[in-house]
């Protein structure tokens, strides 16, 4: 195709859809309820969060063996909770799904090594698998969840600690 | 090129001119009818400055029946086929964008932005595969099989009668 039919093709394109154009605008123009056609008014978007759940890794109570010192246990329930009895040795972080993380807790668990954080929460809404999912979309790697939360490890008849964080 | 591939090619690209002639106007159909719902599937996409969105909603579909129309009929077969695909285009680049800026959405393509498909990397693929097919309708549809095809002939018929 030579330059002169190209540009007869982009001629014809252009007046296709200019003449496509304004039939749109006079049929805008005689329709019951016509668009205004500059609205400098935002539109009501609903944008949704682009997805902030990266998928951390579930874990049952029988897969942890009973010796857990190479695991930081991470305890996601409220302080009240983790004061009447947590899994020895964890540390409690309250995880507010509302609230954002502190910057200097996700910094300090960062410093973890990958696969060795284990995170749990209560039953109801676990917030221990909502917890671990966080860290997991702040980039830590290997997190995990407790699958039940305290409430399974309870149910297994594991070693039990009470008291306050120290 | 050979006449009976060319022939070919021009038998085979008339269903694929049909398919997206049909493609073009049922898309255009919902957004005719319901050009609000449509600006606010444009605006989803974070695009256009606001001041231009209504008017895009109100000239786009008409584009898009007007142009499927000629395309089915096969009048002004290879502009059509160009103004479908610069459309294509336009809708991969949005998709592409939204896609890479996470944004889950409704396509806003054939349907309103609550009954719609949500955009994802299938609906690239789709839109690719239409692409294809509209430059193959550009490249070697001439529309001899259609109006474009009988209006030459007629013509042809004239001025050889003319000269007669």
């Amino acid at each position: 195709m030579n330059l002169k039919a190209i540009a007869k093709r982009l001629g014809q394109t252009t007046l296709l859809v200019g003449a496509a154009s304004a039939l749109g605008l006079l049929f805008n123009v005689v329709r019951s309820h016509p668009l205004p056609l500059w609205d400098y008014e935002a539109h009501n978007i609903y944008k949704p969060c682009p997805e902030r759940s990266v998928a951390a890794t579930p874990m049952a109570v029988d897969q942890l063996s009973s010796d857990l010192s190479r695991l930081v246990m991470v305890d996601a329930r409220r302080p009240e909770a983790f004061a009447s009895g947590h899994i020895p040795g964890a540390r409690s972080i309250p995880y507010d799904p509302l609230l954002p993380l502190p910057e200097p807790v996700i910094g300090e668990l960062r410093s973890i090594e990958a696969g060795r954080l284990l995170v749990y929460g209560d039953n109801e809404i676990d917030s221990g698998k909502l917890l671990a999912g966080e860290l997991a979309s702040a980039g830590l790697l290997g997190v995990r969840f407790l699958i039940g939360g305290f409430g399974a490890w309870e149910k297994a008849g594991r070693s039990v600690e009470p008291g306050a964080e120290r | 090129m050979n006449t009976n591939w060319r022939t070919a090619l021009l038998v085979l690209a008339l269903p694929i001119r049909i398919y997206l002639g049909l493609v073009f106007i049922w898309a255009a159909w919902y957004k005719i009818a319901q050009p609000q719902e449509f600006a606010l599937s444009i605006a989803t996409y974070d695009m256009l400055p606001s001041a231009w969105v209504n008017a895009l909603a109100v000239v786009l579909p008409w584009v898009e029946i007007v142009t499927g129309l000629t395309l089915i009929l096969g009048w002004w077969t290879r502009p059509s086929a160009l103004a479908i695909s610069g459309m294509l285009i336009v809708f991969m680049v949005a998709i592409a964008s939204a896609l890479s800026r996470g944004l889950q959405m409704s396509c806003g393509c054939f349907a309103s932005s609550e009954a719609g498909e949500e955009i994802s990397g299938a609906t690239l693929w789709r839109d690719g595969i239409w692409l294809a097919g509209s430059i193959f309708v550009l490249m070697l549809d001439n529309g001899r099989l259609g109006l474009d095809g009988w209006l030459a002939r007629r013509r042809s018929r004239h001025s050889n009668s003319r000269i007669s």
